[in-house]
């Protein structure tokens, strides 16, 4: 890990500011990552993908990701593939990869897609992009850490009132796998069969808005393994199932002040945050409360609040390009929910305290 | 040997003279170097394609957000001044009131969802390196002091200092 953790800064200290390597007039090639180090209060992993415990851990957060975008006039190509938190070094994932072609106001595209849930799904894991160390776990994880899709997008753009911008971006998806390692003797399988939606953004000079509604069928296999001393391995198969999800976030910028919410309701749970951040030179002090509110369904008879989290944190750009978060969560699961943790804790409460430090080139 | 001067006067070399003259000069170029350089006298934001319209306050701000990708319907490209660049600092400062950190990771945010293409790094902090840029499309946009644009440039938006309060 220390090699890696040299080749982080090393890339880091070379450049001081976001400029992606320009390999040719029409190709260039990009990069971000974060590496933390952190600790829970609380014996039961946190956090879907992070598995965070009561120990000190140094590759919970680890993300590493590098795009390579080529544009000829009206036509695009993008790669990005990123280790994410959950991924080891020798197996990261292909977020997307995809061919774009632009008409005026007009943008198609095709491939593997980054599916635009949420204010920050589309930079989920570009940690220097936004304030906090962990995007809100209430609203980015409610989508069970999903943030691609195969399929096609078109995006319009348009201008509104000769001052505001729009985008209006329908989406299909097809056929696509994907496992969740829940706990290390507990995974879900989610195979998707279909997803249908769009999503829409107004942009002014200081705020933007997003709505997203989308549908999905899917199938799911719950998975334990060894369960128990002596269990064999046991799956549940779940066919034939669907999620329904409509969000809608804003973030304004008001002066040296960011206010960001958003809210998610969906036919498995319901979540919401609200955020607020003041810029002082380089530091950025911020506060956020979230919810999760789970929903009755054929798997689940609970229908309730079953979780929150309150972040007290500060940021501290260290270069342009190069910024760290030290920042203290508190969570909460309630009538026995998970919350925010992988399974149902025994303590039903966790602090967890993160230094994290994040990078573009 | 000179004899000695009645108070307030004082011997004057013309080697030390000619020094501090020179050093005046010195500072004087120095000075009215540093103001040409640094001191803000305003930006534009500018293309060498005639067809572009004047821009707006709240549209020149949403370019330099990366929230706009077209004008005329032309797919447009932007340009930077090299990292840690005086007339690149000021211009965010004055423009959109950020600094280079906050406009990183805003076009980090941007970049790394294949919303927009971050601006291009021109080669050299100069207004000749910048145009030559500008010179191979229609579709590029750059800013640049003020003074000394040439005529033939299209100013689409003037950054102008903020009042102080």
């Amino acid at each position: 890990m220390s090699r890696k953790l040299i080749f982080v800064l090393a890339l880091v200290t070379s450049q001081y500011a976001y400029a992606s390597v320009e390999l040719s007039d029409k190709l260039s090639l990009s990069g971000f990552g974060s590496s933390s180090v952190t600790k829970s209060d609380n014996e039961t992993p946190l956090i879907i993908n992070r598995r965070i415990v009561d120990q000190w851990c140094w590759d919970c957060d680890t993300t590493f990701g590098l795009q390579l975008d080529y544009y000829n006039d009206a036509f695009k190509a993008s790669a990005q593939v990123v280790k994410r938190p959950q991924d080891k070094w020798s197996n990261p994932e292909l977020e997307w990869a995809y061919l774009g072609y632009t008409h005026e106001n007009f943008e198609f595209r095709a491939g593997r897609l980054r599916l635009p849930a949420f204010l920050a799904s589309e930079y989920y894991f570009v940690g220097h992009a936004y304030k906090t160390a962990r995007p809100p776990e209430e609203l980015y994880n409610s989508i069970l850490g999903i943030t691609a899709y195969n399929g096609i997008n078109l995006v319009w753009n348009f201008e509104l009132f000769d001052t505001y911008q729009v985008n209006v971006t329908p989406f299909i998806g097809f056929e696509d796998e994907n496992t969740l390692e829940i706990s290390k003797s507990f995974h879900v399988d989610v195979d998707v069969k279909d997803i249908l939606g769009f999503s829409t953004e107004l942009h002014g000079d200081f705020f933007k808005w997003k709505f997203t509604y989308f549908d999905a069928e899917y199938d799911q296999v719950f998975i334990f393994n060894n369960p128990a001393p002596g269990v064999a391995k046991r799956e549940i198969d779940l066919p034939d199932r669907r999620f329904e999800l409509y969000s809608l976030g804003a973030e304004y910028e008001l002066n040296n002040w960011t206010l960001t919410a958003e809210r998610q309701i969906g036919n498995v749970r319901s979540t919401w945050y609200a955020s607020l951040a003041y810029r002082m030179h380089k530091f950025t002090p911020y506060i956020l409360y979230g919810e999760t509110k789970t929903k009755k369904t054929d798997v689940t008879p609970f229908d309730g609040k079953s979780g929150s989290s309150s972040v007290i944190g500060i940021r501290y750009d260290i270069l342009n390009n190069l910024s760290v978060n030290m920042e203290l969560q508190s969570f909460k699961s309630f009538a026995g929910e998970r919350g925010s943790f992988t399974t149902t804790p025994q303590d039903r409460d966790a602090d967890l305290a993160t230094v994290m430090f994040n990078f573009v080139f | 040997m000179q004899p000695a001067l009645p108070y307030p006067y004082t011997a004057v070399n013309k080697n030390n003279l000619f020094k501090t003259f020179s050093l005046l000069l010195m500072l004087t170029v120095a000075f009215a170097f540093s103001s040409i350089t640094y001191a803000f006298e305003g930006y534009a934001i500018i293309s060498l394609n005639p067809d572009f319209k004047t821009l707006s306050k709240g549209k020149a701000r949403m370019l330099y957000r990366g929230k706009i990708k077209t004008l005329q319907g032309q797919i447009i490209e932007l340009s930077d001044w090299p990292s840690e660049n005086e007339v690149r600092t000021t211009f965010y400062q004055e423009l959109l009131g950020k600094d280079l950190a906050q406009m990183n990771a805003h076009w980090a945010g941007l970049s790394f969802s294949g919303k927009a293409r971050v601006p291009k790094e021109i080669d050299n902090a100069n207004l000749e390196s910048l145009l030559q840029w500008l010179s191979e499309k229609d579709s590029r946009i750059g800013y640049a002091p003020l003074a000394n644009l040439p005529k033939h440039v299209n100013v689409l938006y003037v950054v102008e200092k903020e009042k102080q309060q």
